[in-house]
């Protein structure tokens, strides 16, 4: 993004930070605190990693013992045989392809489309804003569920059922998007527009080079969620799309339960499942520093 | 301050006109609020355009379904408000109902608390490795409700899973959560909140991050203890963020259905159906359109009415922070 | 405020004139397709089915080959998962986008019918060089409604009862002498259980039999002499139902097998070895062949009125949206799927038995198994076949009593009380 606000938030930062000892107590009870949010820590991560864990190392296993009495949790050999099985039956690179497009595609303009609303309804005061914001979310209320049929037919008749724009522009804008952006847009400071107003700063302009960078983590966690949302999503894409070819691959993966009781190859489905979270998780890793850490709003209002 | 639903076409023109100007800059004030409006039409329109008509327009046709028979395929009669009668006389249907609301009491404050308490936690300058946490305690988040499904059942199940294998080790037997009518529906809460609590942990890291540090320092200054800086400082920083997490979590709740469809079924004996998973087997199993659109909307009501609560609140005070 | 509900009624009207044409504009070039197939191109046949399996991979095969065999009809397979199949077919027929010809069970067909979404073929069954007359007549029986034929036989699958080789060797039950009765096979099952530490959870259960879904309820009561549901009338509450389900409540005292287990997981139970025998349909052999688990079967032993097995009966529809083309094409290419070489290929590959009368054990002796299942075609029948709906609501009704009867309790008033739910979910089709 653009970097002409950047000068203008290091300058109105805080005065530096004191010292960490001002931070309170002594070393002895700092030591005590830290561990103990470790031990919080740890225990929240072998809950959340445990079942996590399972999947990997069943996608590694012989079919044999990732179903087996009594279980094992090591299996006694790692074995690739539940890729290869994967990769027989689907189309394993051309549906990770279809997903990334998919959830790049309804990322990519869920952010242009959700931002530009959400700064109306958070920075213009415009007659019936809360009307209009009251209608969006009790839109968002009624269950997809009940969409779903009318929203087929809707696609159907533009001609849209197995093709991208089916599976794209229906979600190229949402309410929880832009519920989320406002949310955000709405607890940056008024004078940051003010003060570029005064510079005879445009509406766009202000949305540009003002509220934008300064938003950029509101930014970041709302494409983190739209893009693992989409690329996890299952009913959209099987409901839209019946060629194996332009399907997604969590929608592809879906065949893996098996067509009959007592036959899912559940090795080859932990596989897949791997191969699933694999991108999702690099993704993670690269956009977790900068969404946390990243351009603070802080500050602003003293 | 004025009420937000009842009139708030009243109350833009007050704020804006300052109250007391001079009756002389009425028309000036009036073109700068069209051309307000103009601009948020603007803003707004390539959105509410993609929105109207992908999901305005087809809940309207939902709406409309609600007052016919309609199976999902061929003519339709109307017959009124036949299906809203159904919704409140139907056992399986009230069943569903209580369901959920239990559901959503059991499943809103905690994920809320636990995606809080987590994101407290990493929010601290002084924890080591925080960026593996970070990942590992945001894991079941990036996966599918699908293979959360599987590593959980695979964990728990009674004869072959690890955990009642492991436990029974110990001398601790453990029975068929899943399959147990009293605890199927807490399991089935405890796997969402597992699932779902990351999101949450994410939005209030983003959130707390807006909150100016200087405040927390002036508490220390004061004397502030953790509690009270949580309290005084924490708590009023997140109130955007709060309002948008208690919606969300409100609307998630009442939702529910991905892990119910996918784990249980709705079983055993209809513990876990809740009204969206009766909204899709009525509607795409049984052949019950019209009925399932009108338990749609009751839905609608239900969350409706829970969310405008907390957004009246939320936005209230949103106001008396501006 | 002023502004945005008339520009909202712009969007409704902008889109949906947007919608009409572009519909307009679709039809106009599928007609114009049709017409092409008319002058001699092809006519396309959609299919939908769920088949994911080596089953899946013989439909695939027979579909090529036919399109191979002849020019005037080209078949397009879609597999989907069966729930979704369930999900979208009404939507997506309504809109003309949906199948052709579609695989559905048999039980869920009448619903379809009573819908119109699945027309008849009574013409398909009139003409003689469809060889209609070798598939099995109560096969057929279960695709017919009001005496009209809809559905066409597709995969037959009967549940039969599937032992560890390994286990029965060890305990010395021979093919000689395998369970033919109830009592026999609750004996054989006790017999297998295996309780090292005495706990009262065997470490192997000598039968993993589902019983937290309903499965197999329906199918006992059968071979009790009762019967759920007959002819539009819920016939569940008989003394001679009770009598059949306190059978196997005592049975259960045995301690044998699992409980508040569905077929899934009892299929689990039997491939991880730690149940001796289950009783599931002819796909379990690509199951336990990826486990490398042996095994075997025997036909479902006979309860008080003889035996009783369900099968996973897989039929052929031709739905609403195949035109006079469409409709022709799937009925070539449902002549060449049940003929007689086809059928050897089926049976050989996806280990169904075939579902021709004339295709020998011998023919298909190669292939393990299903020579057997054969003969096990005669008695299996479709679950709660003829509901007229709410299956779903009837099955959760059914697995409250099935718990009862596995796990105890008063029959004869849980009964009495599932009657009279089924009976109240029903009167909502009537």
């Amino acid at each position: 993004m653009t970097t002409t606000t950047r000068p203008s938030t290091r300058a109105s930062e805080p005065a530096p930070r004191p010292p960490r000892r001002a931070r309170g107590g002594t070393r002895a009870t700092r030591v005590l605190r830290q561990s103990g949010v470790v031990a919080g820590l740890l225990v929240f991560a072998a809950l959340t990693s445990f079942p996590v864990l399972v999947v990997v190392l069943g996608a590694f296993s012989p079919e044999s013992e990732v179903l087996s009495w009594p279980p094992n949790f090591l299996p006694s050999r790692f074995t690739l045989d539940n890729f290869d099985g994967l990769a027989a039956r689907i189309p394993i690179a051309l549906q990770s392809w279809n997903s990334l497009v998919f959830a790049g595609v309804v990322t990519a303009s869920a952010l242009v489309l959700n931002s530009l609303a959400a700064y109306a309804l958070a920075r213009i005061e415009f007659r019936g804003r809360i009307a209009v914001f009251t209608v969006l979310i009790a839109i968002m209320m009624v269950p997809f569920q009940a969409l779903l049929v009318p929203i087929y037919q809707m696609v159907s008749a533009l001609g849209w059922v197995n093709t991208l724009a089916g599976l794209v522009i229906p979600r190229a804008a949402d309410v929880a998007g832009i519920f989320l952006l406002r949310q955000f847009f709405i607890t940056l400071p008024r004078d940051l527009d003010s003060a570029a107003r005064i510079d005879g700063a445009g509406e766009l302009r202000v949305f540009w080079s003002v509220i934008l960078p300064n938003a950029k983590p509101a930014l970041l966690t709302m494409a983190l969620f739209h893009f693992v949302g989409n690329w996890n999503d299952l009913l959209w894409p099987l409901i839209m799309t019946s060629d194996s070819s332009v399907r997604p691959l969590t929608a592809g993966l879906a065949l893996l339960t098996g067509s009959a009781t007592g036959v899912a190859p559940y090795g080859v489905m932990m596989a897949g499942s791997l191969v699933a979270i694999l991108p999702l998780v690099v993704l993670y890793l690269l956009v977790q520093r900068r969404f946390i850490e990243g351009v603070a709003m802080t500050g602003m209002k003293g | 301050m004025t009420s937000t639903a009842a009139g708030p076409a009243y109350r833009a023109p007050r704020r804006l006109g300052g109250g007391g100007r001079r009756p002389d800059n009425s028309r000036q004030i009036a073109t700068r609020e069209r051309s307000r409006t103009l601009r948020a039409t603007a803003f707004l329109a390539p959105a509410v355009a993609v929105i109207v008509a992908f999901v305005f327009v087809p809940a309207i046709v939902a709406l409309r379904l609600s007052f016919t028979d309609a199976s999902g395929f061929g003519e339709a009669s109307w017959i009124g408000l036949d299906n809203y009668a159904t919704v409140f006389t139907d056992p399986a249907t009230v069943r569903a109902i209580a369901n959920t609301v239990l559901y959503a009491a059991m499943y809103g404050p905690l994920v809320i608390a636990v995606g809080l308490g987590a994101a407290l936690l990493l929010n601290r300058r002084d924890v080591p490795l925080r960026g593996f946490f970070r990942t590992i305690i945001f894991l079941p988040f990036v996966i599918s409700m699908a293979v959360a499904s599987l590593a959980w059942a695979f964990l728990l199940d009674p004869n072959l899973g690890l955990i009642p294998y492991w436990l029974g080790g110990l001398g601790i037997r453990m029975g068929d959560v899943f399959a147990s009518t009293t605890w199927a529906l807490p399991a089935v809460t405890a796997v969402a909140i597992w699932k779902n609590f990351g999101y949450f942990m994410v939005i209030f890291l983003a959130g707390l991050q807006g909150i100016p540090r200087y405040l927390y320092e002036a508490a220390i200054l004061d004397g502030a203890g953790a509690w009270r800086r949580f309290r005084a400082v924490t708590l009023p920083g997140l109130r955007a963020t709060m309002t948008f997490v208690i919606v969300f979590a409100i609307i998630g709740a009442f939702q529910a259905f991905d892990q119910i469809y996918i784990m249980t079924q709705g079983g055993p004996d209809r513990a876990t159906e809740t009204i969206v998973y009766r909204i899709y087997t009525d509607g795409f199993r049984d052949f019950r359109m019209g009925f399932a659109s009108a338990l749609s909307y009751v839905l609608l009501a239900i969350t409706l009415l829970l969310g405008l609560i907390q957004l009246r609140v939320g936005t209230k005070r949103e106001r008396d922070l501006e | 405020m002023s502004t945005t509900p008339q520009r909202r009624r712009h969007g409704v009207l902008i889109t949906a004139a947007v919608a009409l044409t572009l519909a307009a504009c679709s039809a106009g070039a599928g007609s114009g397709d049709d017409s092409d197939g008319g002058d001699g191109g092809t006519t396309a046949v959609t299919v939908w089915h769920g088949f994911t399996e080596a089953d899946g991979d013989v439909v695939a095969q027979l579909a090529e080959d036919f399109n191979a065999s002849q020019d005037d009809y080209e078949v397009t397979i879609e597999v989907n998962p069966w729930n979704v199949i369930t999900d979208k077919l009404l939507p997506a027929i309504s809109a003309g986008n949906g199948p052709d010809v579609v695989v559905q069970p048999a039980d869920a067909g009448e619903g379809y019918v009573n819908q119109g979404v699945f027309v008849p073929m009574d013409d398909f069954y009139a003409d003689p060089e469809n060889e209609t007359d070798t598939y099995y007549p109560h096969v057929v029986d279960y695709g017919t409604f009001d005496g009209t034929h809809y559905g066409v036989p597709m995969a037959y699958g009967p549940f039969s009862v599937w032992y560890n080789t390994e286990m029965f060797a060890a305990a010395g039950i021979t093919q000689e002498n395998l369970p033919t009765t109830w009592e026999e096979w609750i004996a054989v099952a006790e017999q297998l259980t295996v309780d090292e530490n005495g706990d009262g959870t065997p470490e192997i259960y000598g039968l993993a039999l589902a019983d937290a879904d309903a499965s197999f309820l329906p199918s006992f009561i059968q071979a009790g002499g009762g019967s759920v549901y007959t002819d539009g009338e819920v016939t569940l509450d008989t003394p001679q139902n009770v009598e059949t389900m306190q059978w196997w409540q005592d049975a259960y005292e045995g301690g044998w097998g699992p409980t508040n287990v569905d077929l899934p997981e009892a299929v689990d139970l039997f491939k991880a070895g730690k149940a001796a025998m289950t009783v599931i349909g002819p796909w379990i052999i690509t199951g336990a062949e990826s486990v490398g688990l042996d095994i075997d079967v025997f036909e479902m032993p006979a309860g008080p009125d003889g035996i009783v097995t369900q099968a996973a009966a897989n039929y052929w529809w031709l739905t609403s949206q195949a035109d006079e083309g469409a409709t022709a094409g799937a009925e070539a290419f449902l002549r060449y799927y049940n003929s007689h070489d086809s059928q050897v290929l089926w049976a050989e590959q996806s280990f169904y038995p075939p579902n021709r009368t004339d295709v020998t054990a011998d023919e298909i002796a190669d292939t393990p198994f299903v020579g057997t299942m054969i003969a096990h075609t005669e008695n299996a029948y479709i679950r709660l076949y003829g509901l007229p709906g709410g299956l779903t609501d009837v099955n959760a009704e059914l697995s409250t009593l099935n718990t009862t009867v596995s796990q105890g309790g008063d029959l004869a008033s849980a009964t009495t009380e599932t009657a009279a739910a089924i009976t109240e979910i029903l009167s909502r089709f009537e």
